[in-house]
């Protein structure tokens, strides 16, 4: 079975109000895009000793855990984050263009020649029942912090 | 008999619909890393959900599949389950011989661990998950019950392969750096 790609973008195309689940992966799309590009950036010239955490971290007027925590991940990241890591890592600025999602072709490979490829479902091949798991709630997110802060 | 190898045995158990290939959400993005689920993980992105919010954290949940199907670099704790950074993406967990990983969508809260093997190289089977807080803290009774769903699930889609193992992060995964 393979993931319905153009029902994805059925209610964009159409005009229609877009399900939360859509915007919610375009907003962590976003962030991703934006982390792992000064991401990158950042591990290229650590590489070759061109750049360290601390020298960013001056650079900036920022603590040196604060960048790690910003080059960790993308969370809480602000515009203002963005701006302040591609001046200090890449002495550059981002170059804003717009890629139109719409009229996309379809891929054409799918990762290994190798792979059966069944033919492509629709939405009523779709699985019907619940995920049917709840978190624990008391305190749950509490509790993650401390347990990730110890691992 | 038959002989069949892996790939075969992957193949049998996607035509019987026992895993799904998890594509990219956008047409026409590239695949450079395979990612193979179960039922019970396929279900995560395909819905239907429950309420809103399920549906919110699991189309984030797309997302952070999306980064590693489409081959974004991607941080990966090869040796150190216990002390790797809070912001890992993907970790081999304790013991390292049962090559049992974890995908962890930190966020938003409630976190989620997506439990599974590599077959090879970029090809990664999500076999099974939870909610992070369902799971205690590492190494706990639930972690070592999910690492053990995890081997059975593997055994009865490739029941006669062991998962792929291999020495350092870029022999299981292209674009990730260790951490």
């Amino acid at each position: 079975m393979t993931t319905p790609q153009t029902d994805f973008l059925s209610e964009i195309q159409t005009d229609r109000p877009i399900p939360l689940g859509k915007l919610a992966y375009f907003r962590e799309r976003f962030r991703d895009r934006l982390y792992e590009l000064v991401l990158s950036e950042f591990l290229k010239r650590e590489r070759t000793g061109e750049l360290t955490k601390a020298e960013v971290a001056r650079r900036i007027g920022r603590k040196p855990e604060q960048i790690t925590r910003w080059l960790g991940a993308p969370g809480n990241w602000t515009l203002e984050t963005v701006s302040d890591l591609l001046l200090a890592i890449g002495k550059a600025e981002l170059n804003f263009k717009l890629a139109p999602l719409l009229g996309r072709c379809s891929a054409n490979f799918h990762g290994a020649e190798w792979l059966y490829l069944p033919p492509v479902a629709t939405s009523t091949t779709r699985l019907i029942d619940p995920i049917g798991k709840t978190p624990e709630t008391s305190g749950s997110a509490d509790q993650e912090q401390a347990i990730e802060v110890v691992a | 008999m038959i002989y069949m190898s892996m790939r075969d045995q992957i193949n049998q158990c996607l035509a019987e619909g026992r895993l799904f290939q998890v594509f990219p959400m956008l047409p026409g993005s590239r695949v450079s890393r395979v990612l193979l689920a179960s039922p019970e993980i396929y279900r995560l992105v395909t819905g239907p959900w429950s309420d809103e919010s399920e549906e919110i954290r699991c189309g984030r949940l797309w997302a952070d599949f999306d980064r590693f199907v489409e081959g974004r670099l991607i941080s990966v704790a090869l040796d150190n389950p216990y002390h790797k950074p809070r912001t890992t993406y993907l970790a081999r967990m304790d013991p390292g011989g049962d090559e049992v990983w974890e995908i962890r969508s930190r966020d938003p809260r409630p976190a989620m661990r997506i439990f599974g093997r590599f077959a090879e190289k970029d090809v990664f089977v999500a076999l099974n998950w939870d909610y992070r807080a369902n799971l205690g803290g590492p190494g706990s009774e639930p972690f070592k019950i999910e690492m053990r769903r995890c081997k059975a699930k593997w055994r009865q889609c490739v029941p006669t392969y062991p998962a792929f193992s291999g020495a350092t992060v870029d022999d299981y995964s292209s674009n990730g750096f260790p951490v």
